[in-house]
């Protein structure tokens, strides 16, 4: 039954977001002033007015905090820091090897590059770049509004402390046509499960959610869990362009979900085996559309998006026994071990790179380049 | 350490310092704060999170502030001092001395205690384990300390998702860890160029070595190994008809019992007792027989009449097949299909 609501409220919300995307909305209507109590930071993205959406799935919330960075550099300054984990945790009073980097976001204004850390401790800590070292952006005196995602279920196992033992893990976070939109991973059941939440966050915490499942050439359907996404408009409507943990990468319209159905997903690629998909942006370059997606163990991967538009298959006929990846075409980069991508302005991409020698470096790719 | 070593005692925290200078100092403080004797540099000193005088030119000081307190100085680290690192007290180019704050003596190393599921025989697409800890463990970690072994002894590569962030409970002490569902979901390129991970007619050991650390950085002191015999693919959902409910014993326990293996932590909280009037009905539960049997004792005696069990459609057996629907269902021979219910009832009789 809440599957029914949820699922006409969300076509409510992508039509009327679709009309009132831009409009002059006060964004920081029902923000406080205070301590938002973050107890982890897994995904990050930036909103309108460098408005910080952060997904802690500690705390199962999504929390809106207000930057006030200022434009601060030439959009055309190449970035290149090297040594970033042992940079981040002498400044914490710890080692690299305790320190664990969770999520990228460039503020669209200062163009400062946001890393969200935890320590060995789980303590979250949010850093943003000054100059060629990093800045603590305390999270303790903000004004914030967040959103809970999940009701507590009376009837969860809990630890000694009371605790739930379950925990939906958020895996990706975006901010697309007035709606943060979240992914995430149970820690129990295996499933996939995608939710929109209309921004500024509202008091009825009313949000749709949505099971997505995909096939594989057309014979055997799985709900697997969303690793990471990418709101993207392709044909002119509004998509959704997910990268699952089993490695398929499924398009599918936002407009398009059927009352009280669960939505199938178009499954495009299979990006290979053996790997996790890590982050996925997507860029310009001259008159193209791009996509880019970070691997565990593969290279960097760009797609052409129209490639992904025309495509009309559900990957129906069986992958050749020599081929590792399927669908749509897409060009090993020469950058491997990238950890996170960010779009940074019309010029860059930012990366944090694993570089050969072992140095952790977050920098700068110029877009015409790639 | 050939360095002349002091101690002192502050609020039971226990500071050691090397002197790098010609007269000892006195150092109190504890993980939050250090007082330091001001002739060090005063409020100009600089602390750094390294014993190596080359490394200090190459990394930032540490985040904190200094307040001048008469004849000494006190350092506020913006986060606490680590347990067990090394910090270089700097003013100008000159290094005072280091200190460092002892690992936490008299806690408990961290336990294994559970791996789930507890069977030695588990179906070929066995999708997920879970690994019960005694204490809250470092994250991201696992894959450095998790192992799939073959009857040969050899690591097999890729067996498990390497997630990361680690799927983790509130806790931190209990991690669910995946097989690579891309290997376990048929017609998947991995399923197709690297077969499932497991082997029906196989045997393997799963292996934990020793040194997986906690928060507080003590580690696992011994190794875990578990030797596991694959059977068939498992690719049925659960069907709660062919369950069978016991009648109460004379502790008024009743026992539902799956006929397979379920998933353990969904079983703590996916099944509720309905009293005639769909109250929840209060009691203990326990899981018994490697997760095939899931008991309840309610806190008051039966009352005569009916009573259903509802179970939430999210159950899973061990390949992740749930009520509602196979893990992979095979969409050309139909021979199953999905439900869509949030949950399954089954009811039982109390006699008078």
């Amino acid at each position: 039954m809440k599957k029914t609501i949820s699922a006409i409220l969300l076509l409510t919300i992508f039509s009327t977001g679709l009309i009132l995307a831009d409009s002059d909305k006060n964004w920081t209507e029902g923000f406080v002033s205070g301590n938002p109590e973050i107890q982890s930071i897994n995904a990050m993205a930036f909103g309108p007015e460098g408005i910080l959406f952060i997904g802690d799935s500690k705390s199962a919330g999504v929390f809106a905090v207000a930057t006030d960075d200022q434009a601060s550099r030439s959009a055309t300054e190449a970035v290149e820091i090297n040594q970033i984990d042992k940079t981040i945790a002498a400044l914490l009073g710890t080692t690299a090897d305790k320190i664990s980097i969770q999520d990228m976001a460039v503020h669209p204004a200062s163009q400062a590059v946001y890393l969200a850390v935890h320590m060995d401790d789980g303590t979250p800590v949010l850093l943003k770049t000054s100059g060629k070292t990093f800045v603590h952006v305390p999270l303790d005196k903000v004004k914030y509004s967040k959103t809970m995602l999940a009701n507590p279920v009376s009837e969860d196992a809990k630890d000694r402390g009371g605790r739930s033992m379950r925990q939906w893990a958020i895996s990706d976070l975006a901010f697309y046509q007035d709606q943060v939109m979240v992914s995430g991973l149970s820690n129990e059941e295996f499933s996939s499960t995608f939710r929109s939440i209309p921004f500024p966050f509202g008091k009825d915490q009313t949000y749709a959610s949505l099971e997505i499942y995909h096939a594989a050439h057309g014979k055997f359907e799985t709900h697997s869990p969303i690793k990471t996404f990418l709101p993207y408009e392709l044909n002119g409507k509004p998509h959704l362009i997910a990268s699952y943990t089993c490695t398929p990468l499924v398009v599918f319209p936002l407009t398009e979900i059927k009352q009280g159905e669960l939505t199938k997903g178009k499954t495009v690629a299979e990006l290979g085996s053996w790997n996790t998909p890590l982050d996925i942006i997507s860029f310009q370059s001259g008159e193209k559309n791009y996509l880019l997606m970070a691997n565990s163990s593969r290279a960097l991967m760009k797609i052409d998006i129209a490639k992904v538009s025309e495509y009309k298959d559900y990957l129906t006929t069986p992958v050749e026994e020599n081929f590792a990846t399927a669908g749509v075409p897409f060009i090993a980069m020469p950058y491997v071990n990238v950890q996170q991508l960010a779009d940074f302005n019309d010029q860059y991409i930012a990366i944090i790179q694993r570089k050969a020698n072992g140095d952790l470096t977050l920098m700068t790719l110029d877009k015409k380049r790639l | 350490m050939n360095s002349p070593a002091i101690m002192g005692m502050v609020a039971g925290f226990l500071i050691s310092a090397n002197l790098y200078a010609q007269k000892p100092y006195h150092l109190t403080g504890n993980n939050r704060s250090i007082k330091i004797p001001a002739v060090a540099g005063g409020a100009t000193l600089k602390i750094f999170a390294t014993d190596s005088p080359e490394a200090l030119a190459t990394i930032p000081p540490m985040l904190g502030k200094t307040e001048e307190r008469g004849d000494s100085v006190e350092f506020i680290p913006t986060f606490p001092f680590r347990n067990g690192v090394v910090y270089s007290v700097v003013s100008g180019d000159r290094r005072w001395f280091t200190f460092s704050i002892p690992l936490k003596e008299n806690l408990p190393l961290p336990k294994l205690e559970a791996i789930y599921p507890t069977a030695d025989t588990v179906p070929a697409n066995l999708l997920k384990i879970y690994l019960s800890f005694s204490q809250p463990m470092r994250e991201g970690l696992a894959m450095n300390y998790l192992f799939l072994l073959d009857e040969k002894g050899d690591t097999l590569p890729g067996v498990f998702l390497d997630l990361q962030p680690e799927l983790w409970d509130h806790s931190g002490k209990r991690l669910t860890v995946w097989f690579d569902p891309g290997r376990i979901k048929r017609d998947l390129v991995p399923n197709q160029l690297l077969g499932p991970p497991l082997n029906a007619g196989e045997k393997y050991t799963l292996l934990i070595t020793k040194g997986w650390p906690d928060v507080h950085g003590n580690t696992l002191p011994d190794v875990f190994r578990r030797n596991i015999t694959v059977t068939g693919a498992d690719r049925q959902s659960p069907d709660v008809h062919k369950w069978k409910i016991s009648s109460p014993d004379h502790n008024g326990l009743i026992a539902v019992h799956f006929g397979e293996n379920m998933d353990r932590a969904l079983l703590d909280h996916c099944l509720t007792i309905l009293d005639t009037n769909d109250q929840p009905v209060p009691g203990k539960t326990t899981i018994s027989d490697h997760e095939s049997v899931w008991q309840f004792t309610p806190d008051q005696p039966w009352q005569p009449g009916m009573y259903k069990i509802r179970v939430d459609a999210r159950l899973e057996d061990l390949a992740g097949n749930n009520l509602n629907r196979p893990f992979d269902r095979d969409m050309e021979t139909g021979s199953q299909r999905d439900t869509d219910k949030p949950w399954f009832l089954l009811e039982f009789s109390i006699p008078e």
